[in-house]
């Protein structure tokens, strides 16, 4: 999923459908907007590329 | 859509697809155990199967989180669904899996408050919403999942919400795979290992196949290339005599695994000393519970529970499917008393499932054709 905003620990990202998800980052690098990250049940699991 | 087109290429499946040829002993019939669901849903989804040489089948395994929920679990989620003040909250494929009566959307269709929930943290969105209510969420998944649950549990501990709590049905994969490696039903040449449980547990688990048992592993990712080269590279070990875990998604994958996800788990979660499974039975440490510390999210000490084992369906043949003993179109009762819409057995629910994925990618019809 594509990061498009964060709040709180918090990102707002988009799936391939472009549908959005409420995410938790707790368990990643610290991550910025246009980031891609691999997602499971609401909670990211792996950063998987910087923001191009 | 990067990290996806790439390693979708037909042409490049072809060319895998003759270099797992070239790798084969002539005469000889190799068993490849794909564990994850997800494996099994892509295998369907892209005819992978149908590239790969005669000898080499694929056998599905237990790694599917809804397929493995026993009819016992469901009836104690449905018991609790139908206290009067409680919201109860799950995944959309637990709402079909079949209980001993009912399924959680029978349950819903006859009063219960059921929500349907994309992620544990929904569920903690609708207990600040509704604080006069009880927001319990049926958890489960195998360690994929579980660090959600466990995010989603510290989260409501230092929001201090009191109306939310969880009944705990996460499952560990290795467990379950000694234990098929242990049954004398099954042969197996080698094993897809599942590449998103990895990406939180790292491959040091997984060790003890190879060390054990003399066979290897491939930690796969989920895209139909991810497969084939997987499946090639189990091939190329056995044909050079290595025997070894291996990581074919080292685009997702670190060899340590996620320690902060392990890390939180630990602390939220605790080993159970066993735990039922679907099909295969009371597997010993095979599943999580509510760490002490955690206790008072514990949907089970706060509600009565009946907690009683429900034997599974005698049509229902799930357990043999779970096990690789035999596919799919081999059950009795498969595509015509059990179909998605009218499930039986859990293996027809998820998607994930290896019936599921059957039927629901034309294997029932092509064989029924070629018959």
């Amino acid at each position: 999923m594509r990061v498009l905003s964060l709040r709180d620990g918090t990102a707002v990202c988009a799936d391939p459908e472009r549908a959005e998800h409420e995410v938790m980052t707790d368990l990643v690098d610290p991550v910025l907007v246009g980031d891609e990250l691999l997602v499971h049940a609401g909670v990211a699991i792996r950063h998987l590329g910087a923001a191009a | 859509v990067r990290f996806v087109d790439e390693f979708r290429d037909a042409q490049l499946g072809q060319v895998l697809a003759g270099e797992i040829l070239s790798a084969l002993e002539p005469g000889r019939h190799y068993k490849v155990m794909e564990v994850c669901g997800g494996h099994t849903h892509s295998i369907y989804k892209y005819g992978i199967d149908d590239v790969l040489p005669d000898n080499v089948e694929l056998v599905h395994g237990p790694g599917c989180p809804v397929c493995v929920i026993p009819m016992g679990r469901v009836d104690d989620g449905i018991a609790v669904a139908r206290h009067e003040n409680v919201i109860f909250t799950c995944f959309g494929d637990m709402l079909r899996v079949p209980g001993s009566e009912f399924t959680l959307l029978d349950a819903k269709a006859q009063g219960a408050d059921v929500r349907m929930v994309y992620s544990p943290l929904d569920a903690l969105r609708i207990a600040r919403e509704n604080p006069d209510r009880e927001v319990v969420f049926f958890a489960i998944g195998f360690e994929t999942t579980a660090p959600s649950t466990a995010l989603t549990l510290k989260r409501a501990r230092a929001e201090n919400i009191k109306n939310f709590t969880c009944i705990c049905n996460h499952v560990t994969i290795v467990p379950p795979l000694r234990a098929l490696m242990e049954s004398p039903d099954l042969r197996l040449d080698g094993f897809i290992g599942p590449g998103h449980v990895c990406t939180v547990v790292g491959a040091r688990p997984f060790e003890f196949i190879p060390a054990d048992y003399g066979r290897p592993v491939v930690i796969s990712g989920f895209e139909p290339l991810d497969i084939l080269q997987s499946v090639l590279m189990i091939m190329l070990q056995l044909s050079e005599g290595r025997c070894e875990v291996e990581n074919q998604y080292t685009r997702v994958v670190p060899r340590e695994g996620n320690l902060r996800a392990l890390e939180v788990m630990a602390e939220v979660f605790a080993l159970r000393p066993h735990f039922e499974w679907r099909g295969l039975g009371f597997i010993s440490q095979s599943a999580l519970r509510l760490s002490d510390a955690y206790a008072e999210f514990d949907a089970e000490q706060r509600f009565e529970v009946p907690g009683v084992r429900v034997a599974d369906p005698k049509a229902c043949q799930c357990g043999e499917v779970l096990k690789g003993v035999i596919k799919p179109l081999e059950c009795k009762v498969f595509g015509t008393a059990c179909t998605p819409e009218h499930a039986i057995g859990t293996c027809m629910v998820s998607p994930e499932g290896a019936c599921a994925a059957y039927y629901n990618y034309g294997r029932y019809a092509r064989t029924a054709e070629a018959v």
